[in-house]
């Protein structure tokens, strides 16, 4: 605002207060319903901001001249509710008691009535002369919405204007209905919810008890409304208004009836209904909504399963199909990296040549080969989420979960568990019940994480060529159903807990924000190409020195003398001391460090990539087993890690560790000796 | 009304969808979303997940879908909604 449009705005302001017959209004409402469209049009640029005593709660305040008269308009803060809960609430509704405007426009939204009409029984509880705005008509009619004005004025007893406020379209009549009632010159017989004869009776003891002169200046009957809705601040006005003695017998009579509070919502609830019902129509629902139709398959107790089962299969057939022939390249220039870099340091000393050939582009080279496997997962997964499909998955996975015993409120840190486990056991926090805490601790490693993926998809496709999409469905349905029979075992056993009661709201289907996706990949990207520059460049120098030293001969080395420790094992499962070492690197690093491991060893001081030096090493059904350990195996050390800080247990996280070692070699061995017994791909 | 939703919460055997809560309470959803919401603030009716002050929110995996707002809400009793329902209802 300039120095002469502000010297304009505070000549309207003199003027208008020394006008006596300027009237007061009120503007309240809920958020987002073109309040403030409405005070910017009348007060322009009169309006000034005034902070509310003792609040930091801003409050807008202007004037607007209508036919020879100064209407002073306040614009109220947004709120749902008048129950002083959170500031807002209390200045606005000191503001209506306090103030006593001459009108107070309530405005809504034509395509959220509902919503806004809790406040209306408010003010008209609190017999402040009500006009009421439907604003926004133009998008309920877009929705099909008809609201009948008449209808609603009649309901309610008050004037209804609709309007759409950024089109200037009902002001005028908006103005006149406010000229009405401040005047007294059209009909206003207000009709707030009827409260029942029990809670009516038992406002008359309230009343009784305030005495005749209630908490000055608030109505006395709605003193006794806020006081047995639990209202904080009349609590503590009573208790200073009032003698002690009657204090005392308020209070007990209060804390006797302090679920009274429902019967008093439930009564508004019942009034904005009955309502709504009679001046709200809504479109026939003779053509479903796309989320409706959509819905009716994928939330279906027979349907939901089978498509997340499809949505699934066809997430890891892409996953697979895009990424894979990717990954096959950035693998081949790692080895003609590899190769280059050793002509190139011709003559350099061979141990450096090596670290640099095997330990660094090895290791690392092979594990960021996998960054388009990694990108394409977190980017289909970002889209299932943001097109509203994973909210049905977690709904469809949950009455299956649920059969089979396990907590409702597990669902969503369960189902963080497919990008990262430490978010799913960070995410458990929020589950109530410490059994059933405890419990989702302990299965969300078993939910299949981003690193696990990346490892089974560059396996299974460089193993099964075209089977590998079944492979890898396969093995993700077998960690959900061991999720599942783990979860059954612990709480029918150590961990019984009782299982609440949920609602869950699912979001419309809506097209992904392309934006959201990019920056959720990118994040995803950046983060695991940090860990490839750090953890695991550290762990692959290290692996790389272990596998060296101290003849320079990998089986001499001394990672291949730990490893043949564990090779009797390994060979239950077709593995031999290389895929075991492999395997503890996982838990040891991060998943993907296997990977880096295998890039080392397997190309054990040769050129050959690992994509080449892999299949060499492993039998289908070796390679089988392999995964299948790989998938259930412990957790990686940063899960653990979380487990442990979330349980502040170590009893707990030894009991994680080892059941989930136990479980991935049994299953492992099991898997593999069946596929001996059949004779398959050995 | 606000019991007879916080007795359906109650009752439901597993998750139950807003949609089919509307439904079986015989009101809109807008205005079972104003009943959730009041619920929520009475302290009847908790929302899962909601407190996320001290969670590394940075390092969530589900944080663009949550700011997309393609994340579900969960809503569950409390310990004050189940009181009231086992003296309402004696059960």
């Amino acid at each position: 605002m300039g120095p002469s449009e502000q010297a304009q705005a505070g000549d309207t302001l003199a003027r208008a207060r020394e006008s006596t017959e300027a009237l007061s209004i009120a503007l309240l409402g809920p958020p987002y319903v073109g309040k403030t469209t409405l005070f910017d049009l009348l007060a322009g640029l009169s309006q000034r901001v005034n902070l509310r005593p003792g609040t930091t709660v801003e409050v807008r305040s202007g004037y607007y001249r209508r036919d020879g008269r100064w209407l002073e308009i306040v614009d109220l803060p947004a709120v749902y509710s008048l129950s002083a809960s959170s500031p807002d609430e209390q200045v606005a509704r000191d503001h209506i008691v306090k103030e006593r405007p001459d009108v107070v426009v309530v405005m809504l939204s034509a395509t959220n009535l509902e919503h806004g009409l809790y406040l209306v029984a408010e003010a008209l509880e609190l017999a402040a002369p009500v006009v009421v705005a439907i604003n926004m008509m133009d998008a309920a009619l877009r929705d099909g919405i008809r609201i009948e004005e008449s209808v609603l004025r009649a309901a309610l007893g008050v004037p209804v204007v609709a309007m759409v406020a950024s089109r200037r379209e009902g002001v005028q009549p908006l103005l006149e209905a406010i000229a009405g009632v401040a005047e007294g010159t059209i009909p206003y017989s207000p009709n707030p919810p009827a409260l029942g004869p029990e809670l009516a009776s038992l406002l008359d003891g309230v009343e009784g008890l305030l005495g005749e002169t209630g908490i000055p200046p608030y109505p006395r009957r709605w003193c006794a409304i806020k006081l047995l809705e639990g209202d904080r601040e009349m609590e503590q006005l009573a208790q200073a208004t009032l003698p002690e003695d009657r204090w005392e017998e308020l209070h007990s009579l209060l804390h006797q009836n302090e679920d009274a509070v429902v019967a008093i919502a439930s009564a508004r609830y019942e009034w904005i209904d009955r309502t709504v019902r009679a001046a709200l129509f809504r479109p026939l629902h003779d053509s479903l909504s796309l989320t409706e139709r959509l819905d009716q398959v994928a939330t279906h107790p027979y349907l939901g399963p089978l498509a997340l089962g499809a949505v699934l299969a066809l997430f890891f057939w892409l996953v697979y199909q895009v990424g894979e022939p990717l990954v096959g390249l950035l693998n081949d220039g790692v080895a003609e990296g590899s190769h280059r870099l050793r002509f190139a340091l011709q003559g350099a000393p061979p141990w450096l040549v090596e670290l640099l050939a095997n330990g660094i582009l090895g290791g690392v080279g092979t594990v960021v080969s996998l960054l388009p496997i990694l990108a394409i997962f977190f980017l289909g997964m970002s889209a299932l989420r943001q097109v509203g499909y994973m909210a049905r998955a977690a709904f469809v996975a949950d009455r299956f979960m649920r059969a089979m015993g396990l907590h409702g409120l597990s669902l969503v840190p369960l189902f963080l568990g497919f990008g990262c486990n430490v978010s799913s056991v960070l995410g458990a926090r929020q589950v109530d019940s410490e059994r059933a805490r405890l419990l989702t601790i302990l299965l969300a490693p078993l939910v299949p994480c981003s690193g696990r993926m990346v490892l089974l998809v560059f396996i299974a496709g460089l193993l099964y060529g075209g089977a590998a999409p079944l492979v890898i469905w396969g093995l993700v349905a077998m960690n959900l159903l061991l999720l599942a029979l783990t979860g059954v075992l612990l709480d029918r056993t150590v961990l019984r807990s009782e299982r609440p009661a949920l609602i869950m709201e699912l979001p419309p289907y809506r097209l992904p924000n392309w934006r959201a996706m990019a920056f959720e990949t990118w994040q995803n990207a950046k983060e695991f190409a940090v860990r490839a520059g750090t953890v695991i460049l550290v762990f692959s120098l290290l692996i790389w020195a272990l596998a060296d030293l101290p003849t320079g001969s990998m089986e001499e080395s001394y990672l291949a003398q730990a490893g043949r420790h564990m090779e009797p094992l390994g060979r239950l499962m077709g593995l031999d001391w290389r895929m075991m070492v492999a395997l503890l690197t996982s838990f040891l690093a991060r998943k993907e460090s296997a990977l880096a491991t295998l890039g080392i060893l397997a190309a054990g001081g040769s050129e050959s990539s690992l994509s080449v030096a892999l299949p060499q090493m492993l039998t289908p059904a070796s390679a089988l087993a392999y995964l299948v350990v790989q998938m259930t195996f412990v957790p990686c050390a940063s899960t653990l890690a979380a487990v442990l800080h979330q349980t502040r247990s170590w009893r707990w996280t030894a009991f994680g560790l080892g059941y989930q070692l136990a479980l991935s070699l049994v299953v492992g061995i099991a898997t593999y000796q069946t596929a001996h017994m059949l004779g398959w791909g050995l | 009304m606000l019991l007879r939703l916080l007795s359906l919460v109650s009752d439901a055997e597993a998750v139950a969808t807003t949609q089919e809560m509307a439904r079986r309470l015989g009101v809109g959803e807008g205005l079972l979303g104003a009943m959730l919401e009041d619920a929520v603030r009475r302290g009847y009716l908790v929302l899962v997940g909601s407190d996320c002050s001290d969670s590394p929110c940075s390092a969530c995996q589900s944080r663009a879908a949550c700011l997309a707002g393609a994340s579900p809400r969960l809503w569950s009793l409390t310990d004050k909604g189940r009181r009231l329902l086992q003296q309402e209802l004696g059960g």
